[in-house]
């Protein structure tokens, strides 16, 4: 909280004087209040990522073929993205420094978004003052999304005051805020934590399902509202960036889930993973299985979140070979009652692979499956 | 939002509507972040 709140003063700071600089030097304004918002509460996190961009962005400029400097720049990406998942060198880091890592991982994908469109030649002339641009860019650099080279450039060239997209920004900005403040930290960790401790008393079971149910909401809601606040300061700056979250919870399958769920990742993956592996297989549901694999191990190098990345693969890949069956097609055409029970299975499904990386440990994990799915409890 | 009041209202209304909307949203983000604890619970600078 206090991190975010130290986000929106400097980029409260930064929308000022980028609108009031001189047209021309706007978006450096932007660029060189995010290098020294890093460079002042993050230091090593600034050095690492300020060497990143001019060597993902100098091996392209080398004699040696596309292909070769595009490997290079994802290979440079992934080494320090890994090196930190993996947690080498996170002691030396303060605190609030190890919160930025956090944001390499955005970063890192961003980069390699970056070289793989370069290798497929559909990115438009650019400068490297372009490419730092993009990079540098507050509101998105901490807490995502993780939005597009071409897109972010056609925005700043075409940036140009608007008053309705300030407001939206606002507006979202608030929207944000009260999803962490009142909803989050008021409704779901005192209200419903009191009525969940006053319950786990008495039925055990109950008390558990509340309590995964509890953790899944507030997941959501917390990372939905953290980029309601990202997106709206980025629109305040007058730039549109990719949407994070589009009602995940009413998606009435787990491939509609992911569809709606981090949208900025999922279709990063599905881009960059998911399509060459199943045009190259010709075997989708490997594509898939891998894609929730590589989106598991994005937010933290472990078993478990392997697991969970496996788990729903796993999900998604039955869904399509049901979704191949007869009596899919014929149930698809039925009523809202079984649109709304599907809706319901899927929260579930995602409410139990919650279980797998909100849980302390192993043992919880185990312990608390064990008393969702029998009745002893 | 705002779009979304105007189909129904007059302009005038519509504006009312979403300032009066826009304050109670803020005042209660406010009273959490701030009135509820007597201090500034969660800004430390």
């Amino acid at each position: 909280m206090q991190q975010l709140n130290l986000l929106l003063v400097s980029c409260a700071l930064l929308v000022l004087l980028s609108w009031l600089a001189p047209h021309r030097f706007q978006i450096p304004v932007i660029s060189i209040g995010t290098a020294v918002f890093l460079a002042y509460f993050a230091p090593k996190s600034f050095v690492i990522l300020s060497i990143s961009t001019t060597l993902t962005f100098g091996v392209f400029k080398l004699k040696i073929k596309t292909k070769w400097a595009a490997l290079l720049a994802i290979c440079l990406s992934l080494c320090y993205l890994v090196f930190y998942k993996i947690g080498m060198g996170r002691e030396t880091l303060s605190s609030l420094d190890r919160l930025v890592p956090l944001g390499l991982s955005y970063y890192a994908f961003r980069q390699i978004h970056y070289a793989l469109e370069m290798y497929k030649d559909k990115l438009p002339q650019h400068t490297f003052f372009d490419y730092i641009n993009y990079l540098f860019f507050l509101p998105t650099i901490l807490i995502g999304p993780i939005h597009r080279f071409e897109p972010f450039m056609r925005n700043a060239y075409r940036r140009r005051w608007d008053s309705m997209l300030f407001s939206e920004g606002l507006e979202r900005v608030l929207y944000g805020y009260v999803k962490i403040v009142i909803i989050n930290n008021y409704l779901i960790s005192v209200l419903l934590f009191q009525q969940i401790s006053n319950i786990g008393s008495s039925s055990i079971w109950l008390g558990t399902y509340l309590r995964v149910f509890s953790y899944t909401l507030e997941t959501y809601i917390l990372f939905s509202g953290f980029s309601d606040v990202a997106v709206g300061l980025a629109l305040m700056m007058g730039f549109r960036v990719m949407e994070n979250f589009n009602y995940p919870f009413f998606a009435p399958n787990i491939n509609e889930f992911w569809n709606r769920w981090h949208i900025s990742l999922t279709s990063w993956c599905k881009d960059y993973i998911f399509i060459p592996i199943s045009s190259f297989t010709r075997k989708p549901i490997l594509g898939i299985i891998s894609t929730m694999l590589v989106i598991g191990l994005w937010h933290e190098i472990s078993w478990r979140y392997l697991v969970w990345g496996a788990f729903h693969g796993l999900g998604i890949a039955c869904w399509h070979i049901y979704n191949r069956t007869a009596m899919a097609k014929a149930l698809t055409k039925r009523s809202s009652v079984l649109r709304i029970g599907s809706i319901i299975i899927t929260f579930h499904f995602v409410m139990v692979s919650f279980v797998l990386i909100r849980e302390v440990d192993m043992a919880n994990v185990i312990n608390t499956l064990k008393i969702l799915f029998t009745t002893n409890y | 939002m705002y779009l979304l009041l105007q189909k129904f209202l007059s302009k005038k209304w519509a504006n009312i509507l979403i300032s009066f909307w826009y304050i109670i949203l803020i005042f209660f983000v406010l009273y959490f972040m701030v009135l509820r604890e007597g201090e500034f619970r969660y800004i430390n600078w």
